[in-house]
């Protein structure tokens, strides 16, 4: 089932469902990818809170998606991580370094915003 | 209390030349050691009377045997085995008691040392406190994580004033804490690294590079409150700067 990509003025919004493969993460890789370029979007933000697990291979996808979109001109930020879950990751050594992380939409909103605004000056 | 305990001794030496010595007797001896643990009595100062009861029974056996010493002196060798058992008892008893004053005192300080608190508006301060094992550490960091999400905190200022010893394993910790914290979109800083404590990280060589470190909790908090966007000023130069009317001189 792909994921909906939902556009809101510059930004691009993804809520990550729980029951996605490994094939729906790299559809939604492309997809953002294409969608950056097409919308002129200056930010991404990818919402995880519906997940209870992050493996390696969603960890690896969404920091390959962040430098993908960065590349096409869009600052991804990675939202509502659960505490378990952040705990579970470092553990595993995947502590995303390059990425942004908010706590929640609205939080990942601004600083997507003010990470765009930080690079145009 | 020193009833009972006169009478569990009296009950005790009897049982001790009665030849019994099944769990009901060793449960007696648990009992008195209990009871010895309860007042507090010394291990050097049980073992110092224990010795001078069997001296007192030694020499009274060997009067009575003073034609047949050899007889008497193998009476008293299978007392004394019978006593060994018994101070074995004791002692066990009176450590594991002692072990047990200690173990929830530990987890006092445990409960006592881990708390999250709210100073501001998505400001959370961590003040750690006392010895960090792996336990703990888990403790504080899942505490740590639950409050960041129901205190929406943006930033957290971790004090380790009060932590005695930082070895490896406890930055290594830290690090871990800071990392899972950023995943769910908080900063940390870290406050409060003496002297001793920075010198012991450099020699082991964990890096904190990637930590944001202050000295001082004072430092930690105006960094925080900067990173917020709140400027703390003395309220005189505010009603200056305003030139706010001074409510006493206005009538």
């Amino acid at each position: 089932m792909p994921v909906p990509i939902l556009k809101q003025g510059q930004m691009l919004i993804v809520s990550m469902q729980a029951s996605m493969s490994d094939l729906d993460l790299v559809q939604l890789k492309d997809d953002l990818a294409d969608r950056v370029g097409r919308f002129r979007s200056s930010g991404v933000v990818i919402d995880v809170s519906a997940l209870d697990v992050m493996d390696s291979f969603a960890t690896r996808t969404l920091r390959g998606i962040a430098h993908t979109t960065k590349l096409r001109g869009a600052e991804t930020v990675i939202v509502g991580i659960q505490p378990e879950v952040a705990f579970a990751m470092v553990q595993l050594g995947l502590t995303l370094d390059d990425v942004g992380t908010a706590l929640d939409l609205e939080e990942g909103l601004a600083l997507a915003t003010a990470r765009k605004a930080e690079a145009r000056l | 209390m020193l009833d009972e305990a006169k009478k569990l001794k009296r009950e005790h030496l009897i049982a001790m030349a009665q030849g019994e010595y099944g769990s009901a007797y060793a449960d007696q001896r648990v009992r008195l050691g209990v009871l010895y643990a309860r007042v507090g009595l010394d291990i050097r100062v049980f073992l110092g009377a224990f010795h001078h009861l069997m001296r007192t029974v030694g020499e009274e056996i060997m009067k009575r045997f003073t034609k047949t010493p050899q007889a008497g002196f193998d009476i008293f060798m299978s007392l004394k085995k019978v006593a060994f058992f018994d101070i074995a008892i004791i002692v066990d008893t009176l450590i594991d008691e002692r072990e047990r004053v200690i173990r929830a005192q530990q987890e006092a300080i445990r409960e006592l040392s881990t708390p999250v608190i709210q100073i501001r508006d998505r400001l959370l301060i961590l003040p750690m406190i006392g010895m960090i094992d792996s336990e703990r550490a888990l403790q504080l960091t899942e505490n740590l994580l639950q409050a960041i999400r129901a205190n929406r905190a943006r930033v957290v200022v971790m004090d380790i004033t009060g932590v005695a010893a930082v070895d490896s394993k406890v930055a290594n910790h830290l690090i871990q804490t800071v990392a899972a914290a950023r995943l769910m979109g908080a900063t940390v800083i870290v406050t409060g690294l003496s002297a001793d404590v920075a010198q012991a990280l450099v020699a082991l060589g964990v890096d904190l590079g990637r930590i944001n470190t202050i000295g001082d909790l004072q430092g930690g908090l105006e960094e925080a409150e900067r990173l917020l966007g709140y400027k703390v000023v003395p309220l005189d130069a505010l009603s200056n700067a305003h030139a706010l009317p001074n409510p006493r001189q206005s009538n």
